[in-house]
């Protein structure tokens, strides 16, 4: 078992052990290592400013989605302990025999920067880019810039910024800092101070155990919601557990139209797997978050952590999606619709882990569409979000699944509503009604994101734009 | 074109912004990223979670065990007590009331971050909540307010309004908008030898941090140093509201005689910062037939919140930009700051001339609406003239308005998109489309008069390099820039051989805030005139030096003093050498020398190669009783149109088109400027649709991260943006010719509100709604323009 954890920074080894691996990683940077160009704005992972490039450690048998390794997160939200056998690069790593780099130079030269404060981040996004894209269209700049703000130049200096690196002139991460191995990955991990303690199993059945002999231990994964409770004060997890040396974390399959997605991986790489087969699932996924956090998050997280709101549950409970869970007793599997049994409660026991989900791919008879609306389009949390997975035949619905979030304690499938519409001709008098039954049904609340009267209609709506675009007309 | 142009000419196609190599490298140093000493501790603070509160008790005896808190200061520590840049209102620390939530009762030091988060847990102060006044309404009705009602007023309102043709009355609600620039508020205070302070702060005011910090610790002014190196962005939050802070680190500085550093999370100093105040203007216009504006009334209210701060100094801009950039011949407007139990709003790029161009536009377009015409066939009909006079006296001239007018229209073919825009829009769908094209008229100087002076200091180097100093402080701006390039062309050298160095208070005093768009024109001219009063002198030394023999020269022969020294006349203020291309050249004899060898000459001659310049904008005066006057140097002006389209079903607001013109003068760094236009229309943007202050029923902020706060981001600027400037070489008044350009454009985004209005009113007129004139308040959010498309 070790007690410590080892990654290369910027090249160079770093052995960490004791309270410094329950630091954020951007305060370990910034505080520990005098790399400061990495800055924190909100420390929640929404404006990028902490961005940095990491190619995570991966057992030998987990899929390669993408083909450099590096990829860019929010390091605010990211704990240090997280840094287990990665290659990490920062801002300060990109200068090329202490001149700037190509990346670094576009921005110089197109006015990128004016307070600077979010430069570091921009030049880390726009890295970011140019490891997994060659020829980038302004399209492509503005998705890899989706998780940076910047309140000074308007982004357009920005995006002519990224569009005018010569790539002739770049060198890629995976060029300037080839992958260097951290010895031991196959032992495990504890590490206990004064104030906690990481424990880091190589095997499921030993997570179980731990897990139910401290039962009030945190799972840390990709830490995006995790990481903000913590840096905002609300959780100083006495005990954590990571899975990331547990290979089976990491299966991620489509095979036979099922997809099977472990607990390991991100919706980056969730992304990756189901574009072709789910489409509409993989567009709803280019406005779920920033790349940075789709980099960190995990499908299981974010179905583990049960929000109401969360983006992918609708979509996840309109396609039947089974959860496996692990425990002493072995494993079991549930829809997930049955997962939740109240605001943030789940059916799961002491010593069960999340290791998978599963769904199948919708067949090509099948209408599947998903809906959020937010305050503002990209990096926002919905006020109110929808999946619909509709069969029509004989201008009838003849299977229907609809699922709204954002209007009660968990994500809602609308049961008696997919019954009562179903086998009635398609007409708009069936949509008004579609639409009248399912506001009848929502009790949402008034909050920051909306009042309680706006959120009714955008679920009519959201219903009828589905209609409107979809199902009329149609069939 | 003269030899000295063309090089400028050169000049500029390589500069960059002076910070930009170390911005993308993560070495630009700003406050938290200056390495800890030893014994350094952190600061932070204990604020109100109630709007409006007597303080019953504070309990600090639990959190002072928290292991690592060095210790808990209330307002005993403070000298003097109450503060305000205009009216003292505002106590550093409450210690008997609470007007806000937010408000700061509590210093905290600790060794460490986590310390301190376990000790403000720890702090428990009893409240007895008292009433809170959450609203203009509500302020006004019981006549709560700060500062006296002002008013502007010309020619015969009430009678030509009773006589006009049309009238329309209304109110136009406006909410506020947090600055989030990205370097949240920081300072360290450093203990000096014999009771001295020297404060880094990021602050756009550091001659008032300096000022406010002695009066609050009891101290001489000459105690007090204060440095800006740069701001991770300011926009006017850092104007006034910086300084509290300061005066926070200065006193755990000094109580445990260690440096003290206080950087605030997002989320405290969305809290505890004030806003862009919000408005509720009331209005009632008189119109002919024509739309022509006869006559207008206005009452402006503006939420203060808990303290004036600057308040009433933003109203009196608001209310002398309510004509926008119309002529209006017989107007009255009146300015009414509230108080509130909100967080004391404050200076916020545009000060209050947003507001009050807000209110104009929103009545063109309701007066376009009531007569079935197109909103920019009324603004060309009532747009000012040349010679016009203002509501406030001032004559308008060096007016481009009516020009910028139609080659906009032209340049982004108003009226065909106008056409194609009311077939869309009849044809159905899910979209519904709008289109505006706004003006702005923007006066350039504070309205307060003695504010328009700046100081700087400029050092010439032997190598030939230079160091200067200004009151301006770098917020992203690219003031140094500026100041670098008037000076490194006015000495015929290299922009990288000048460096600005970081604005302090013993270098520059006195100074003003960098504020109301002036930093560059005020400290560029003082530091024109401190490198002229140099130039001048070592014009005379070029002068003596070609007439003398060449072997005089050198360190050798003047500095073996075998020849007789070079004297100059301090009061021959003319430069009759050319400096150009770091050489002296003298047109009569033709006789070259080096910069750097003159600058020997001039040393070992015993001439000062250093220089104190003074500026201040001549012939403004401004009479805030009698709101008569010239309060402006002059005026930026632009035009910009929008189009938008609004979903039916979700009322989701894109910005599909922007097109921007706009007058700057002559050009100074034009990728600094575009850079100055770009991100000022989007932060308007940001504050005409996304950015939604939202507070719950006892007036607590929930909006205090950008998790629920929604700035613009990459996606939401415009799908097709165009931004242009006209040549307006005439412009002379101004350093080199130019015109200021850091709050103007952002009202050009006015125009995207305006264009929402419109597509509100074409859906309005589908729908046959009774309503012609669509309500909107400002933001026009999604939820806002969905609940209006609902009605």
């Amino acid at each position: 078992m070790r007690d410590s954890v080892s990654f290369y920074l910027n090249g160079v080894k770093k052995t960490v052990s004791g309270e410094n691996l329950f630091l954020p990683l951007s305060s370990y940077l910034r505080y520990e290592t005098q790399l400061t160009g990495t800055k924190v704005v909100c420390a929640e992972g929404d404006c990028g400013a902490c961005t940095v490039m990491l190619a995570k450690w991966k057992p030998e048998s987990a899929v390669k989605v993408t083909a450099s390794p590096y990829i860019g997160i929010n390091s605010c939200i990211a704990m240090t302990f997280a840094m287990d056998g990665a290659n990490l690069v920062t801002v300060e790593g990109l200068k090329e025999n202490n001149e700037l780099c190509e990346v670094q130079c576009s921005m110089v030269r197109n006015f990128g920067g004016q307070c600077g404060f979010c430069t570091p981040g921009f030049v880390m996004a726009i890295t970011n880019m140019f490891e997994h894209k060659k020829n980038p269209t302004e399209q492509n700049a503005k998705n890899y810039l989706t998780g940076n703000l910047c309140r000074c130049t308007g982004y357009q200096p920005i995006i002519k910024s990224a569009l005018d690196v010569d790539i002739a002139k770049h060198n890629t991460l995976n060029k300037k800092y080839p992958l260097k191995p951290v010895s031991q990955m196959t032992e495990g991990v504890l590490v206990k101070t004064a104030f906690a303690e990481y424990f880091a199993p190589v095997t499921i059945e030993e997570a179980c155990k731990y897990k139910s002999e401290n039962p009030e231990c945190t799972i840390f994964s990709g830490a995006t919601d995790l990481g903000v409770q913590f840096n905002k004060g609300h959780i100083r997890p006495k005990k954590i557990l990571s899975l990331h040396l547990i290979p089976e974390m990491y299966v991620s399959s489509v095979s036979e139209k099922v997809v099977i997605v472990g607990a390991r991986v991100t919706l980056s790489e969730l992304q990756k797997l189901i574009e072709k087969e789910v489409p509409s699932l993989d567009r709803f996924l280019n406005i779920f978050a920033s790349p940075q956090i789709k980099n960190s998050a995990t499908l299981v997280g974010n179905l583990a952590n049960a929000s109401p709101i969360a983006d992918t549950t609708p979509a996840m409970m309109s396609l039947d999606a089974k959860v496996t869970v692990y425990g002493l007793k072995g494993s079991r599997s549930m829809p997930l619709k049955d997962f939740y049994v109240g605001y943030k409660k789940l059916n799961l026991q002491q010593d069960e882990i999340i290791t998978s989900v599963t769904f199948k791919v919708p067949p090509t008879d099948h209408i599947f569409e998903n809906y959020k609306v937010s305050q503002r389009r990209d990096l926002d949390i919905s006020t109110v979000n929808a999946s619909f997975n509709f069969k029509i035949e004989n201008k009838k619905v003849s299977f229907a699944r609809i699922s709204l979030g954002g209007v009660g304690a968990t994500t809602l499938r609308m049961t008696e509503v997919e019954d009562k519409i179903s086998n009635v001709a398609i007409d708009s008098q069936w949509v008004s009604n579609t639409k009248k039954l399912l506001m009848d049904s929502v009790k949402p609340l008034t909050d920051v994101r909306g009042q309680a009267d706006y959120r009714k209609i955008l679920v009519g709506n959201l219903f009828e734009k589905f209609a409107a675009e979809n199902l009329l007309g149609k069939n | 074109m003269s030899h000295g142009e063309h090089k400028t000419t050169a000049q500029k196609l390589k500069i960059t912004h002076e910070s930009s190599q170390l911005h993308v490298a993560g070495t630009a140093e700003y406050v938290d990223d200056r390495p800890f000493l030893k014994g350094e501790c952190v600061v932070d603070v204990y604020y109100s979670p109630v709007a409006h509160a007597e303080i019953l008790s504070i309990n600090i005896k639990e959190a002072l065990e928290v292991d690592g808190v060095l210790g808990i200061y209330g307002s005993e520590e403070v000298h003097m007590k109450i503060w305000g840049n205009i009216f003292h209102d505002q106590p550093f620390l409450a210690d008997k009331l609470v007007q806000y939530a937010g408000e700061v009762i509590l210093i905290i030091a600790a060794e460490n971050r986590e310390a301190l988060l376990k000790a403000k847990k720890k702090i428990k102060v009893e409240f007895k909540e008292l009433p809170a006044v959450l609203s203009i309404q509500e302020a006004r009705k019981q006549k709560l307010f700060i500062g006296p009602c002002r008013k502007i007023e010309r020619g015969e309102v009430d009678k030509v309004m009773a006589l006009a043709p049309h009238r329309i009355k209304g109110v136009i609600e406006m909410a506020g908008q947090d600055h989030f620039y990205l370097e949240s508020q920081a300072c360290i205070a450093y203990p000096k030898e014999d009771g001295q302070v020297e404060i880094h702060i990021s602050s756009q005011h550091p001659s008032e941090v300096q000022q406010l910090v002695a009066e609050a610790l009891n101290l001489k002014f000459n105690q007090v140093v204060c440095i800006v190196k740069r701001m991770g962005g300011g926009f006017g939050g850092k104007e006034s509201q910086a300084a509290p802070f300061a005066v926070y680190a200065t006193i755990v500085a000094r109580k445990l005689n260690r440096p003290a550093r206080l950087i605030l999370t997002k989320d405290d100093d969305m809290q505890i910062t004030g806003k862009r105040n919000p408005f509720e203007n009331e209005y009632e216009v008189g119109f002919d037939d024509n739309g022509k504006i006869l006559a207008l009334n206005f009452e402006l209210y503006s939420d203060g919140g808990a303290y004036a701060d600057l308040s009433t100094a933003i109203m009196e801009r608001a209310m002398l930009h309510s004509d926008n950039a119309y002529y209006v011949p017989n107007m009255r407007v009146t300015g009414q700051v509230c108080k509130t139990n909100t967080a004391p709003n404050t200076a916020f790029r545009g000060f209050g001339g947003p507001k009050g161009m807000v209110t104009m536009e929103n009545i063109i377009e309701e007066i376009a609406l009531t007569l079935g015409k197109d909103s920019l066939d009324i603004r060309e009909k009532n747009v000012y003239q040349k010679g016009q006079t203002t509501h406030y006296g001032q004559e308008i001239d060096d007016n481009v308005l009516p020009e910028i007018f139609s080659q906009l229209r032209k340049d982004a073919d108003y009226d065909s998109r106008r056409k194609e825009i009311e077939s869309f829009n009849a044809s159905g769908g899910s979209l519904v489309k709008g289109m505006s094209l706004t003006p702005i008229k923007f006066g350039i100087s504070f309205t307060t008069r003695f504010l328009n002076q700046a100081n700087a200091l400029v050092n010439v180097l032997p190598d030939g390099t230079v160091q200067v100093s200004t009151g301006a402080t770098e917020m992203g701006q690219g003031v140094n820039t500026k100041i670098a390039q008037v000076v490194s062309d006015s000495l015929g050298i290299s922009i990288d051989d000048v460096r600005v160095m970081p604005t302090s208070t013993e270098k520059n005093a006195n100074t003003s805030a960098t504020a109301a768009s002036s930093g560059s024109d005020l400290n560029g001219r003082a530091a024109e005139v401190a490198t002229e009063k140099i130039k001048a002198r070592l014009s005379q030394v070029a002068l003596q030096v070609f007439a003398r023999p060449l072997e005089w020269r050198g360190r050798k022969v003047a500095g073996a003093g075998t020849v007789p020294e070079i004297k100059i006349d301090d009061n021959d203020t003319t430069c009759k050498v050319i400096f150009d291309n770091n050489e002296i050249y003298d047109p009569m004899t033709s006789q070259r020398i080096s910069f750097k060898d003159l600058l020997l000459e001039a040393y070992l001659n015993r001439v000062s190669l250093s220089s104190y310049g003074f500026y201040r904008y001549p012939g403004i005066f401004y009479n805030k009783e009698t709101g008569q006057g010239k309060p402006f140097f002059y005026f930026t002006n632009g035009v910009a149109v929008s189009e938008v389209s609004l979903d039916r079903y979700t009322g989701e607001v894109k910005v599909l088109r922007s097109d921007l013109l706009m007058d700057l003068g002559r050009v100074q760094i034009e990728g600094i400027d575009y850079g100055q236009v770009t991100g000022a229309f989007v932060q308007g943007m940001g504050w005409v649709t996304t950015e939604k202050l939202y507070y719950n029923e006892k007036g607590v902020l929930k909006t205090y991260s950008p998790s629920t706060y929604k700035i613009p981001s990459v996606h939401d600027t415009p799908r097709e943006f165009n931004v242009k400037f006209i040549e307006n070489p005439l412009n002379e008044r101004n350093v080199k010719g130019s015109k200021a350009v850091g709050e103007p454009p952002l009202m050009l985004a006015i125009s995207v509100w305006t264009a929402v209005k419109n597509a509100l009113a074409y859906d309005a007129r589908k729908k046959n709604k009774s309503q012609k004139i669509p309500k909107l308040k400002l933001p026009a959010t999604q939820e806002a323009v969905l609940m209006s498309l609902e009605s």
